[in-house]
């Protein structure tokens, strides 16, 4: 009884299973089916060309921020300073379709580029970022709707900031509807004032002041702190998708 | 019991054909433009060395039956000298900046007073520096030449003030981070002297001033405001 139940059963999910596949495939073939056949050839060819979006991420050789020797400094100093502190790179969007299209992009920092010192972490690097109007997209600026930056921003306090392409250090993101848009953009960075440089010493003497050597030769007694060398090191990303429908883009435009 | 695997055989692929159409059908409309850039080359931030160091001769100026004496007269000496060399240097450009100071040390009730001993500090030139002064005494240097004071005159440093140490220079040293020269050494001279105001009474019991000299640098952050 209970057999003849259970085949009862898998008849049933067989039978609505190939009315499944059945209906499937007259939606896709169906009209294959017909009973009465009429051929009749267009004379006017229904054209679609696929649209083309061309986006590039450029910073020129040589143009990002390399700096070598650098100091602690104030926001004030760096900012007086800034020019020897900076990065240009231009995102340039050639969308083939004016109205239809719209592209988002994301500018971050990669996470899995970002190279530490011993010290020198992300919680001592500052940042700032300034689209081509001078809006500051990533800084302090002195109040409200300002464009004067006054400050920076350190790394460890971005990466909280997300979107929908960056779930990491996201920077600032855009939204294109245009056939052909070049943002401009300048990254500036330097190292904060709460950073102290380590010194390379080990040798702890009491009677010393910490990380002093002491060292003894023809009669003269030195004493000397020396401080080491860090590297911090770190790329930026650029991400991009184009939206899908009308509730992804107003996501975007808020 | 063959008719019951056939149709669970059925049954899966016939679940498989459906997510296989299913995804054909549909599938194309996930990500139709998606692109990531990434910078070619890393941004950079390299931090610059500092290094200050103090060099002293392992003996210091020791005088027996020392007697006051008039600057003039001590600049003549040769026991009371204490050569000593500060070097600083810096990989990058920077000012590093450094204080000479000089601490008493009180060994026992019998000794000199700062008010007794003068002090006078020169470059390996044998410039005279200007020794820091306070305000207060500067007024009775005015119409002097005069480049010795005595230790009570010099200001207190504010870096040492737990071991009440006076200042004797500030100075400085730059660094324009071009290689060109990114150490620097100077030579100082410090001659230290009863002055000559100090009472030498019948039957005075002999008395000592005994004093090490310090050298600090702090560099601060670039930018920061000093007071």
């Amino acid at each position: 009884m209970e057999n003849n139940i259970n085949d009862d059963n898998n008849k049933k999910t067989l039978i609505l299973s190939i009315l499944g596949i059945l209906v499937l495939i007259i939606a896709v073939v169906g009209v294959s089916f017909a009973m009465y056949k009429f051929t009749g050839t267009g004379t006017q060819e229904n054209v679609i060309t696929t649209g083309t979006v061309n986006m590039s991420f450029d910073n020129e050789e040589g143009n990002n921020i390399s700096l070598t020797n650098e100091y602690p400094m104030t926001d004030e100093y760096a900012i007086q300073s800034k020019d020897t502190h900076k990065s240009e790179f231009t995102i340039t969007a050639n969308l083939s379709v004016e109205s239809s299209v719209a592209i988002a992009y994301s500018i971050g920092i990669d996470d899995q580029n970002i190279e530490e010192g011993e010290t020198l972490k992300k919680e001592y690097i500052k940042i700032a970022l300034l689209d081509d109007d001078n809006n500051i997209l990533v800084g302090t600026p002195n109040g409200l709707d300002s464009q004067e930056l006054t400050g920076g921003t350190l790394i460890s306090e971005l990466e909280s900031q997300q979107d929908n392409l960056i779930n990491k250090y996201m920077l600032a993101h855009k939204l294109i509807t245009g056939s052909n848009t070049s943002d401009k953009y300048t990254l500036y960075a330097w190292v904060a004032d709460t950073y102290n440089l380590p010194t390379g010493n080990d040798n702890k003497d009491s009677t010393l002041d910490e990380n002093v050597i002491k060292t003894e030769e023809d009669d003269k007694t030195k004493q000397e702190k020396t401080t080491k060398s860090e590297t911090f090191k770190f790329k930026l990303i650029v991400k991009a998708k184009q939206l899908l429908d009308e509730e992804e883009y107003e996501e975007y435009q808020q | 019991m063959e008719i019951k695997e056939d149709n669970q055989r059925k049954l899966i692929l016939s679940v498989l054909g459906v997510a296989i159409l299913v995804v054909a059908v549909i599938g194309i409309s996930f990500a139709i433009y998606q692109a990531t850039f990434s910078q070619n080359d890393a941004n950079s931030i390299q931090t610059g060395t500092i290094t200050v160091s103090y060099t002293e001769p392992s003996n210091a100026i020791s005088i027996s039956d020392a007697m006051p004496m008039a600057e003039k007269t001590a600049l003549k000496q040769d026991n009371n000298k204490f050569e000593f060399t500060v070097t600083t240097g810096a990989s990058g450009s920077l000012t590093v900046p450094y204080d000479i100071s000089i601490t008493k040390i009180e060994e026992s009730d019998n000794n000199l007073n700062d008010e007794n001993v003068r002090v006078y500090l020169t470059k390996e030139d044998e410039t005279p520096v200007d020794l820091s002064t306070k305000e207060e005494s500067n007024a009775l240097y005015k119409s002097s030449n005069s480049k010795s004071r005595l230790i009570s005159e010099l200001n207190e440093y504010s870096g040492r003030k737990e071991e009440k140490a006076k200042l004797l220079y500030s100075a400085q040293d730059v660094f324009n981070g071009d290689n060109s020269e990114t150490t620097k050494s100077t030579k100082y001279v410090l001659r230290m002297w009863v002055d000559k105001n100090y009472p030498m009474d019948n039957g005075t019991v002999s008395k000592t001033y005994k004093a090490k000299v310090n050298v600090d640098s702090v560099v601060t952050p670039l930018g920061t405001k000093t007071e």
